[in-house]
């Protein structure tokens, strides 16, 4: 099972992803946490969690994304763990500079919930 | 409703309230602030986009995009343009009103009003700025952005030429349904080095799309020597034709969607190529001709045309494609439709216009680098279900039930065993009273909400009155996470809408009458709150005329709600407080928005069931002030534990000022009514809380409770003072409900019944 981890400050937003990858939950595919806060996310990193998938969101009162996405690639047992976008943000630069910190992919808000099981499933490989 | 409304609204009014209070700090200019502001637009879009709540979206996206040139200081700050965000987001809390009321998505919105909103947010920006951005909408309104790279730049004509050679592409098949459907592919996937690391890998991509609908076309190794140093290198490039549909191809590759090259090999390509401008006129031309009028002397049209192509173009890969289907004879429909084909070059040459467009206006346009990533948080307030709370406080009460039982069975042993016994029970009760008295101040907490939560209404209550009053009016307020029940905060927030409301409307003067008084014609309101021990106090003070007493004490005549005899005997303040009586109102005219005279006593048996005091002070000329004093929480409450014979009574801590002890031979009587002389000041004493008929029993001593109400103080003597107590009080119910004196009860430690006396309603029961 895959420990999916995503943090977003919408509590919404968060749940929203949650009814969408539903079935791969089901599946016992994957294993959901959820974070709204991504300070406590790098905070609980640091203490040495680990995941196999981190999808953030770029806008983020505590911490922007992309800030958080380049600490925790900075963590050893986190470097290769790939991290995808979920934001609203479309911008070229925001995509090019979250290329360069090392992100995976970009799923756009508003999303559906079949490109975010997608995004997921081509990631972790799934099938 | 559907719990993902729920959350909507929860954090819509969250962010709403923020944009509310602080939208007009942007002036100021603070970039925490801003960051703030932009953000609370950004989510509130963002959840509204995710349900498909379109008008919302619509409004908060042009204000988010007004919030963001502000922010970029592509805009000056101007009063209009916080009226019209304020405006915008007015409507917004209408519509989310809206929402939670019907739990509808489909709002009934007014779509008009909605654009005319959303048109004099965006008249802020610049007219440039939205030229851009009803370009990269018509760019996001593709289903797919294809790179529209033509195949021959991905790869060499020679290359292009084999493909179709060894691809089973029959040039039978090649018709105008194909060209359409776009079911081939090339694929050009030169990635980053870093590609596999990062999570995607591109060969279990290629093998998600299934073998036989692959084939490679070309592979080429790059720097292979570093493959050496780190096996997760990505160092090939690959070229493959793919037989797919647009959509799977899109979500196979959906994480790097745009970093590979795709290029469709739909019929097109084949002849596409980078001609001319004249030539491509010319080939359009000759296909028009060619449709329009049949396929008569095609060979002789098709002549020149090749003719002049190759004049204009060293394309050879396009004029060998033309000569084999002219030299396969097929039929001349097949060369109409692959001419057909050739016309699809505008569509190729308009996308290439409007992508370098589009390019260009992206780098010209501004480059908003966040760098404030820690900035000022919307302020979030815990959502716990209050059922939850209300059957946590229901533990409580049990656990004080059983804390309170245990002091007892120290009795019982006490009398019938060892004193050990009961030094260990107590020590366990003390244990007990920790915990739980930890537990209740935790859970007490929960229930606990900041004022803001009320006060947040207040700044968009000013602004709609001021306007409709003319008035000019600057709101302040303080102390705003001052922290109470959330049962009280709900209820004392109507009136306290009254209050302010009678302050705008009655106590603020017009600017003229204000500058004819020599005060500055802006009118200032300031609610405001504070806690002092268990005790919150929220002022409401304003600048105004203040409150006419003499109209006051004339109306309350002339009403008849006092007589003359009693209005002598009061002192300035006490007539003051005659505005919360019944009936009551100043204004000769009432006006829409204050009301007509109900309300004012309303405020004032609200704040008394809750156990609160109102009082006011006013000051002619310079304004008045409102001052509203409430416990914390009612759901606990100390009481003081006395006992009538063998019945339980107690009374709220809050209304005792002492207790006494006095000899029977010290009580007076003053027309036959019985009164204590205590440090000089005379008190009427109430025997057994006028319950009971039994005779005042002679005793050498009576206990005595010193109670004040309303300013006067009262002794009420009982049999014994037990303790005092902390209780979680409920409501009375089945017969108990009507007697008036008994406001609640609870439970005591050794199962009896305690009842809680309201001694104000025992006072003026004596009085009648």
């Amino acid at each position: 099972m895959k420990k999916v981890v995503f943090v977003d400050d919408s509590k919404m937003v968060l749940m929203s992803a949650e009814m969408a990858v539903q079935s791969l939950v089901e599946d016992a595919k994957l294993e959901l946490f959820m974070y709204e806060n991504p300070q406590q996310l790098y905070d609980d990193c640091v203490g040495g969690m680990h995941y196999d998938l981190l999808i953030t969101d770029i806008n983020m009162p505590q911490m922007n994304g992309l800030d958080l996405a380049r600490e925790l690639k900075i963590l050893s047992h986190l470097t290769l763990q790939p991290i995808l976008a979920l934001t609203t943000e479309n911008s070229a630069e925001k995509k090019a500079l979250a290329k360069e910190i090392g992100l995976a992919g970009w799923i756009t808000k508003p999303f559906s919930s079949e490109k975010l099981v997608i995004g997921i499933t081509r990631v972790l490989k799934l099938r | 409703m559907n719990p993902l409304v729920e959350q909507f609204i929860s954090e819509a009014r969250d962010n709403l309230s923020y944009l509310d209070t602080h939208l007009h700090q942007l002036d100021g200019g603070d970039e925490e602030v801003i960051n703030s502001l932009f953000r609370a637009a950004h989510t509130l879009k963002g959840g509204a986009g995710l349900i498909g709540l379109l008008p919302i979206q619509e409004i908060t996206h042009a204000a988010e995009d007004l919030l963001d040139a502000y922010r970029n200081k592509q805009l000056a700050y101007s009063k209009e343009m916080l009226d019209t965000l304020f405006m915008a987001f007015d409507e917004v809390v209408e519509l989310v009103d809206a929402l939670e009321e019907s739990g509808e998505l489909e709002l009934n919105a007014d779509h008009e009003h909605i654009q005319t909103i959303k048109q004099s947010i965006l008249g802020y920006l610049d007219p440039k700025a939205q030229v851009q951005e009803s370009k990269q909408q018509e760019s996001v309104a593709l289903p797919f952005e294809i790179n529209a790279t033509p195949p021959s730049e991905l790869l060499s004509e020679e290359k292009l030429l084999e493909i179709f050679e060894e691809i089973p592409l029959a040039v039978e098949k090649i018709d105008a349904a194909f060209a359409d459907s776009q079911q081939l592919w090339i694929l050009h996937i030169d990635l980053d080095r870093d590609i596999l690391i990062l999570g995607n890998d591109p060969y279990y991509l290629l093998y998600l799309l299934g073998q036989e609908s692959i084939k490679a076309i070309g592979i080429e190794l790059n720097n292979c020597a570093s493959l050496q140093q780190d096996p997760l290198q990505w160092c090939s490039r690959i070229d493959v034709v793919v037989k797919s549909s647009v959509e799977n191809l899109e979500n196979t590759f959906y994480n790097i969607l745009d970093e590979i090259e795709f290029a469709p090999l739909s019929y097109e390509t084949l002849f596409y190529s980078s001609y001319e401008p004249s030539g491509t006129e010319l080939v359009g031309d000759f296909c028009k001709d060619i449709l329009e009028n049949g396929s008569a002397d095609i060979e002789a049209k098709l002549e020149v045309v090749l003719g002049l192509v190759s004049e204009h173009t060293q394309d050879g890969f396009v004029l060998s494609r033309l000569k084999k289907l002219l030299n396969s004879k097929e039929n001349t429909e097949l060369i109409a439709s692959a001419l057909k084909a050739l016309g699809y070059q505008h569509k190729y040459a308009k996308a290439q216009e409007s992508n370098t467009a589009s390019t260009s206006t992206k780098e010209t346009a501004p480059n908003p680098q966040d760098k404030a990533t820690k900035t000022t948080s919307v302020p979030r307030t815990i959502k716990i279900d209050q059922n939850e709370i209300d059957s946590l406080m229901d533990i409580i009460g049990e656990i004080l039930v059983v804390k309170n039982s245990l002091p007892y069975i120290a009795q019982e042993i006490d009398e019938k065993y060892s004193v050990h016994a009961k030094r260990d029970l107590l020590s366990k009760y003390d244990d007990i009273d920790r915990i739980t008295s930890q537990l209740q101040e935790k859970i007490m907490g929960m229930r606990l909400l900041p004022v803001s939560y009320i006060f947040n209404r207040y700044p968009k209550l000013v602004r709609d009155m001021s306007r409709q009053l003319e008035k000019e009016i600057h709101y302040e307020e303080f102390g705003a996470d001052t922290r109470l029940d959330k049962m009280i905060i709900e209820s004392i927030a109507d009136p306290l809408v009254h209050i302010i409301r009678n302050s705008l409307d009655h106590g603020i003067e017009s600017p003229q009458q204000r500058v004819a008084k020599g005060k500055d014609p802006k009118g200032l309101l300031c609610v405001g709150a504070k806690s002092e021990g268990d005790k919150v106090y929220i002022v409401i003070e304003d600048d105004g005329a203040g409150i006419d007493l003499e109209k006051v004490v004339a109306k309350a005549l002339q009403k008849n709600l006092i007589s003359s005899e009693e209005l002598e005997k009061m002192s300035e303040n006490e007539k003051l407080q005659l505005i919360f009586l019944p009936g009551l109102s100043t204004k000769e005219e009432i006006t829409e928005l204050s009301g007509r005279g109900v309300g004012t006593d309303a405020v004032f048996t609200i704040i008394n069931q809750l156990g609160g005091k109102i009082a006011l002070t006013s000051e002619p000329g310079k304004g008045s002030k409102t001052t509203i004093e409430i416990p914390i929480s009612v759901a606990l409450s100390s009481v003081f534990h006395v006992m009538l014979g063998k019945t339980n009574f107690a009374l709220n801590m809050e209304c005792i000022s002492e207790t006494v002890k006095v000899e029977s031979k010290k009580i007076e009587y003053i027309n036959n009514k019985p009164v204590l002389k205590l440090r000089g000041e005379l008190i009427p004493l109430i025997f057994y809380f006028n319950l009971l008929s039994k005779d005042i029993k002679e005793q050498e001593e009576y206990s005595l409770l010193v109670v004040e109400a309303s300013g006067v103080k009262y002794g009420f003597v009982v049999d014994r003072f037990v303790s005092q107590l902390d209780i979680v009080q409920k409501q009375p119910s089945h017969f108990l409900q009507n007697h008036s004196f008994i406001s609640s009860t609870s439970l005591l430690g050794n199962g009896e019944v305690l009842f809680v006396i309201n001694p104000s309603k025992i006072i003026s029961q004596k009085e009648k």
